[in-house]
């Protein structure tokens, strides 16, 4: 067990790109992602030294933007948002192929709690045990609910029939 | 698409490409916590940023790539699509170093493995273990979309039966020596989990499954070989628990994977044994996750072996007989790994009087392992791979 921890740029710094891509994935707003982050950062390093299991920060870290996350979405300043003040999470950025576009425009059709566990899983390369933490799931629960977002995906793309080929 | 798993790191990468965050938002972040790291130069800490930018990415390459190679090489064997037949008596070791189902295959005497989806490849298809070699098919592929599953031996009927999880449906599948056949039945279990875990009890003339540690708790599902039967029961374990068929008690025995404790089966409810001193409880990261469990039916002692705390993979071997646990200190254990979550576990061979490992996974790398290793009662020792 490491001693208490030392800065804020040394602990919870190195979890602010992956903090910031989680509330991203759930927000679609890059400024209200900035903030659900900066919030959290701060519960977060209030909270530091209750926490016992340091091997957990990064999951815990993430549970606590999350958790931000939805409490913006239940804000009553997102449930008046119009939706074209929302931008495209696929808008601009560099060219993508036709099966790109597809796959994206299927991701956007997800809804944040079903596009958060992919993002972890498959983008952070977060373990089911570590998805878990941060969304506040047991192991099981969070590897179903990788699968199932995935199923949802594939639905979507309509890839039943080839995804063995993968 | 060539591999979805890929494209979906792509697509993710460039969504967020697309919307970077601010180049200063962790310094901001740091000064709104009231510890900002030092001050930098406003002129270079752009180039700053685009620097750490480039070893991120490259780095992130790297270890994609190694990844990736890793992954390749645990995973060679036959290339399956769904409803095709696997190559037939094939002799490498079983894809990919998992066992989604593991147990005895009365009807063929031999063991068997069924596998299922794993990181997007469907593999589905059947493995068996005799005379030291597996031997892939010849059954053709079964439950499209297959994500687990049980496979009990019903000696009375002389038939495998797996109770398949197939993404939330659960799916009846009966092996009769010469093929595998879905059985439509009047009820049909809950959707269960991958923590699912069953077994056959001749006194019961039934299947008994149960994913335990669901909330709200479910029912235990017994199959008799026409139909599908829900017993509610009181009691059971709190968490996801093994189920074994003990010979010495004739019931069904389940091992919580949460307290160690061991849970007997009498047909109508669950009843929970005293345990006494030292458990395989680990106090580290998460606790013992994924340990493998199996029943010694010769010594009629639980084994207990390895698991992941969330950081460190384990090679412990422990023994307990429903009363109390003893660490064992063998000679050659099997390296430090742990059991998919929820999936295979140890299985008892009848044929060789032992308990046999097959596979798993090594932590967080998530690399698969393809060896197969037996436990005697005393000692660990590898006999394939």
């Amino acid at each position: 067990m490491r001693a208490a921890p030392e800065s804020f740029d040394e602990v919870l710094g190195p979890l602010i790109g992956r903090g910031y891509a989680l509330a991203f994935t759930m927000l679609n707003d890059r400024a209200a992602a900035e903030d659900a982050v900066q919030e959290a950062s701060i519960k977060a390093w209030r909270k530091l030294p209750g926490l016992r299991d340091r091997a957990a920060l990064m999951p815990w870290f993430l549970s606590i933007v999350a958790n931000e996350c939805r409490s913006v979405r239940r804000g009553r300043w997102w449930s008046v948002l119009k939706s074209p003040d929302i931008v495209s999470a696929w808008s601009g950025g560099e060219p993508r192929s036709a099966e790109g576009l597809d796959l994206e425009r299927a991701i956007d059709r997800l809804g944040p709690e079903e596009r958060v566990p992919l993002l972890l899983h498959f983008y952070l390369d977060m373990t089911f045990e570590q998805v878990g933490i941060a969304l506040d799931l047991s192991m099981t629960a969070a590897r179903s609910r990788v699968y199932r977002s995935l199923d949802r995906l594939r639905v979507s793309l309509d890839l039943t029939g080839t995804v063995a080929n993968g | 698409m060539a591999d979805l798993q890929d494209e979906l790191r792509r697509a993710f990468r460039r969504r967020l490409s697309d919307h970077p965050a601010s180049p200063d938002l962790r310094t901001r972040v740091a000064a709104a916590v009231g510890e900002a790291p030092p001050r930098r130069s406003p002129g270079w800490l752009p180039a700053v940023a685009v620097m750490a930018g480039l070893l991120i990415v490259a780095g992130l390459t790297v270890y994609l790539m190694q990844y990736r190679l890793m992954t390749k090489s645990q995973t060679a064997g036959p290339t399956i699509t769904p409803g095709s037949s696997p190559t037939s008596s094939a002799t490498t070791p079983a894809p990919a170093g998992f066992a989604d189902t593991f147990a005895w295959d009365g009807v063929t005497k031999r063991m068997m493995i069924v596998t299922a989806v794993h990181d997007f490849k469907f593999f589905g298809d059947t493995w068996t273990f005799s005379g030291g070699t597996w031997v892939s098919g010849p059954t053709p592929a079964l439950a499209r979309n297959l994500t687990g599953g049980v496979l009990t031996y019903d000696s009375r009927r002389n038939r495998e039966v797996l109770a398949a999880v197939s993404y939330g449906a659960m799916e009846t599948w009966e092996w009769d020596g010469h093929q595998w056949l879905l059985r439509s039945t009047a009820h049909v279990p809950d959707p269960h989990s991958q923590n699912t875990s069953g077994a056959y009890s001749p006194e019961l003339r039934a299947t008994v499954i149960l994913d335990a540690g669901t909330m709200p708790p479910g029912a235990t599902w017994l199959y008799d070989g026409s139909d599908w039967r829900a017993v509610s029961t009181v009691h059971q374990p709190d968490a996801p628990a093994h189920l074994e068929y003990d010979q010495t008690r004739h019931s069904i025995v389940a091992l919580s994977l949460k307290d160690y404790r061991t849970w007997v089966f009498d047909g109508r409810d669950w009843t929970a044994l005293t345990l006494d001193g030292p458990a395989p409880t680990v106090s580290t990261g998460m606790g013992r996750q994924a340990p493998w469990v199996g029943l010694d039916q010769a010594r009629d002692r639980w084994i207990l072996f390895g698991g992941f705390d969330g950081l460190s993979t384990f090679s412990d071997t422990w023994t307990g007989d429903g009363g109390s646990w003893t660490q064992l200190n063998p000679e050659t254990p099997p390296t430090s790994r742990n059991s998919v979550p929820g999936l295979a576990n140890l299985a008892w061979d009848p044929a060789g009087h032992r308990l046999l490992l097959f596979g798993g996974q090594v932590g967080q790398t998530r690399a698969f392992l393809g060896d197969t290793w037996a436990w005697n009662g005393t000692t660990w020792s590898k006999i394939e791979g």
